[in-house]
């Protein structure tokens, strides 16, 4: 009778946590149901005579399926020494990396090499030499090390005569 | 997080694990025991709970560990009990909390009633 329908407030109650615990792992949210349901069963299990209200009282005091669920989304506890990183804080999928790495490797030969020729054409017919028998990398060293002319013509002249003389002697 | 209860869960944060580990110094407890007897300070937890996140995490760093033992009353219960790992936590807790509430007492104005 009480039995019964103290079955299914509990049922609902687990029901309410499983959804609030919806972004949780599988197994800690199964392992957190399974801790609220054994809590449910020992406290049900100590009422002499159980009424309804007694089982609405024992889902009270373990509160807010929300409340329960936001403190198993917490982290690791507290390890000074060594503290894992929390779960949050997994390394970014290899996709996007990739997408990362393509995209940097577009930027510069798009962007950094023909800024790096200009420069360097603007340097003379010595310098242009002097980078192709280099080959790309020593290109890209290249943009990045020179300052861009065409950005701040009045505040960046010619880039040190160091710079050009440098492929040459390596 | 100005309001009482978004300053005292942050208080709680990362202390409440070692009120558990304190408790089980005392003596082995199953699950509701231990849940009722924190959560009977509502200054220490929200509700009974928000402490099973707290138990399982302790399980799984190795602090707290469980056995099974038959209940008089309904099905077997799971007690909790410190590892020796945990009562070294407990122990370098204990020396830095009074260390850091002696600290907050005297900044605070505190420490004098």
């Amino acid at each position: 009778m009480n039995q019964t329908r103290g079955d299914a407030l509990v049922a609902e109650y687990l029901d309410r946590v499983r959804a609030a615990a919806a972004g949780l792992d599988p197994g800690r949210r199964e392992e957190l149901i399974q801790d609220l349901r054994e809590h449910i069963a020992t406290a049900r299990a100590e009422l002499t005579t159980e009424t309804e209200a007694d089982v609405r009282a024992i889902l009270d005091r373990l509160g807010d399926p929300t409340a329960i669920a936001a403190e198993a989304a917490v982290g690791e506890p507290v390890r000074p020494p060594v503290a894992p990183p929390p779960p949050g804080y997994a390394a970014p999928p290899k996709s996007s990396k990739t997408l990362i790495t393509v995209l940097v490797a577009v930027l510069a030969v798009f962007v950094l090499v023909p800024v790096a020729l200009c420069v360097l054409g603007g340097l003379g017919f010595v310098a242009v030499q002097t980078t192709e028998i280099h080959g790309p990398t020593e290109i890209h060293r290249t943009a990045v090390e020179i300052p861009l002319p065409t950005m701040r013509p009045s505040a960046r002249p010619n880039p040190q005569p160091e710079l050009t003389a440098d492929p040459g002697q390596s | 997080m100005a309001d009482t209860e978004g300053i005292a869960a942050w208080l709680r944060r990362g202390t409440l694990e070692y009120c558990v580990l304190a408790l089980l110094a005392r003596g082995t407890r199953y699950g509701v025991e231990l849940v009722r007897d924190l959560a009977a300070d509502p200054a220490l937890t929200a509700s009974e709970g928000t402490l099973y996140p707290l138990l399982s995490r302790l399980r799984r760093t190795g602090w707290v560990e469980t056995t099974w033992r038959e209940s008089p009353t309904g099905p077997p219960r799971r007690y909790y009990s410190l590892t020796e790992e945990g009562r070294r936590a407990l122990d370098r807790f204990r020396h830095e909390w009074v260390a850091f509430r002696d600290a907050v007492d005297r900044v605070m104005g505190t420490d004098s009633r």
